[in-house]
C-alpha cells in the first residue's frame, strides 16, 4: 500500500497538474501551509523526506485539488493525518478510466431486460 | 486509406462529443462561466450517459426492473470486493465499494420512491449506483451542477432525503450524441468510398 502511495505521490508531484483547469485564484493559504506542514512533518521518513523536495507549485496544486473535492471537516481531518493525506492525493493523481465502470453498469441494466 | 477512414471516424466522434457539450451549455438555465465549464467536463458526460441508460432501460418507472438492476449492481460490487486484482485495475478501494452496496431496506425505499407523490431517485441511491464512476462527493457535485443548469430538480423530503427528478435534457442531449455518431461515422465511410 505504501509503495503505491509513494509512487502515486511522486506521480502527482512530477506529472502535469490539472490545477490550471480549476478556479484556484482564491486558494486558502492557511490550508496550503497546513498541507505542507502535515506532509513535511510526517513520522514516516520516506514521506517527509520526499515532501521536502517538493516545490511551492506542488503544494498549491494539491491544496487546490483538495479544496475542490473535500469539505471543511474532511480537510481538517486530512491535515491532521499525513497518511490519509497521501491516500487522498492518490485518488487525485490520475483520472480513472470510466469506460470499464460504464460497461459494468450497462451489463447490470441489461440484466433487467426480459427476453420474449 | 485505412488511416483516412480512421481519422474521419475519430473526427466524427470528437465533433459529436463537442456538440453534446455545446448543446448542454446552450440548454443551461444559467450562463455562469464556471457552471458552463463544469458542463463541459467528462464527469458530466458520464453522468449524462448514466441518466440516459436509466431512461432507456425504463428503470425510472418500473420498480421491479429497478430491483433487478440493484441486485445486479450489488452482485458486481461484491464481486469486485472479493477480487483484489480486478478491483485494483479499476482503481477502486473496498470502503468505497461498500458504500455503494444497497441494503434490503435501501432497495425497498428506492423502489417505493418511484411510486411516491414525487417519483424519482433518492440522491443517495444515485450516488450508490454511480459508485464505480465517482466518489459520492464527486457525484454530489456533478448532480448539483446539473441542478444549477436546470436539467434536474432536487426535492427535499421530510425524511432528510433528496429526490432527484430529471427534466430529460441531459438524456436527450446524450441520445442526440449517439444519433450524431451513428449518422456522421456512416456518412464519413460512405464519402471516403471505403467499405467496412
Amino acid at each position: 500500500m505504501k509503495r503505491y502511495a509513494i509512487a502515486a505521490f511522486t506521480a502527482l508531484a512530477l506529472g502535469p497538474g490539472s490545477a490550471s483547469a480549476m478556479p484556484c485564484d482564491g486558494i486558502d493559504f492557511d490550508l496550503r501551509i497546513a498541507v505542507q506542514d502535515a506532509l513535511m512533518g510526517a513520522e514516516d521518513p520516506q514521506i517527509s523526506r520526499l515532501a521536502g523536495y517538493l516545490n511551492e507549485s506542488f503544494y498549491t496544486d494539491l491544496t487546490c485539488r483538495l479544496s475542490h473535492q473535500k469539505d471543511d471537516a474532511e480537510l481538517k481531518s486530512l491535515t491532521g493525518d499525513p497518511a490519509a493525506l497521501i491516500t487522498a492525493s492518490m485518488d487525485m493523481t490520475t483520472q480513472r478510466n470510466q469506460s470499464d465502470a460504464l460497461m459494468l453498469i450497462l451489463m447490470a441494466m441489461q440484466a433487467t431486460v426480459v427476453e420474449e | 486509406m485505412t488511416d483516412l477512414r480512421n481519422i474521419n471516424t475519430l473526427e466524427s466522434l470528437r465533433r459529436s462529443k463537442t456538440e453534446f457539450h455545446n448543446k448542454l451549455c446552450r440548454a443551461s438555465f444559467e450562463p455562469d462561466p464556471l457552471l458552463l465549464k463544469t458542463l463541459r467536463s467528462e464527469n458530466v458526460f458520464v453522468l449524462s450517459e448514466f441518466l440516459f441508460l436509466l431512461r432507456a432501460f425504463d428503470l425510472v418507472a418500473q420498480p421491479t426492473k429497478l430491483e433487478t438492476y440493484i441486485e445486479a449492481h450489488n452482485t458486481q460490487l461484491r464481486d469486485l470486493i472479493d477480487k483484489p486484482e480486478k478491483r485494483r485495475l479499476m482503481g477502486l478501494e473496498v470502503p468505497r465499494l461498500e458504500r455503494g452496496l444497497f441494503s434490503p431496506i435501501q432497495m425497498h425505499k428506492a423502489k417505493a420512491n418511484l411510486l411516491s407523490a414525487t417519483p424519482g431517485f433518492d440522491q443517495a441511491d444515485i450516488q450508490r449506483l454511480t459508485i464505480l464512476l465517482f466518489s459520492p462527493e464527486t457525484g454530489r457535485r456533478v448532480i448539483e451542477a446539473l441542478e444549477q443548469a436546470g436539467f434536474i430538480v432536487r426535492i427535499e423530503t421530510p425524511y432528510y432525503s433528496k429526490i432527484i427528478q430529471s427534466r430529460g435534457t441531459a438524456e436527450d442531449c446524450f441520445a442526440d450524441y449517439l444519433d450524431d455518431v451513428r449518422n456522421t461515422v456512416g456518412h464519413d465511410i460512405a464519402t471516403t468510398g471505403v467499405q467496412p
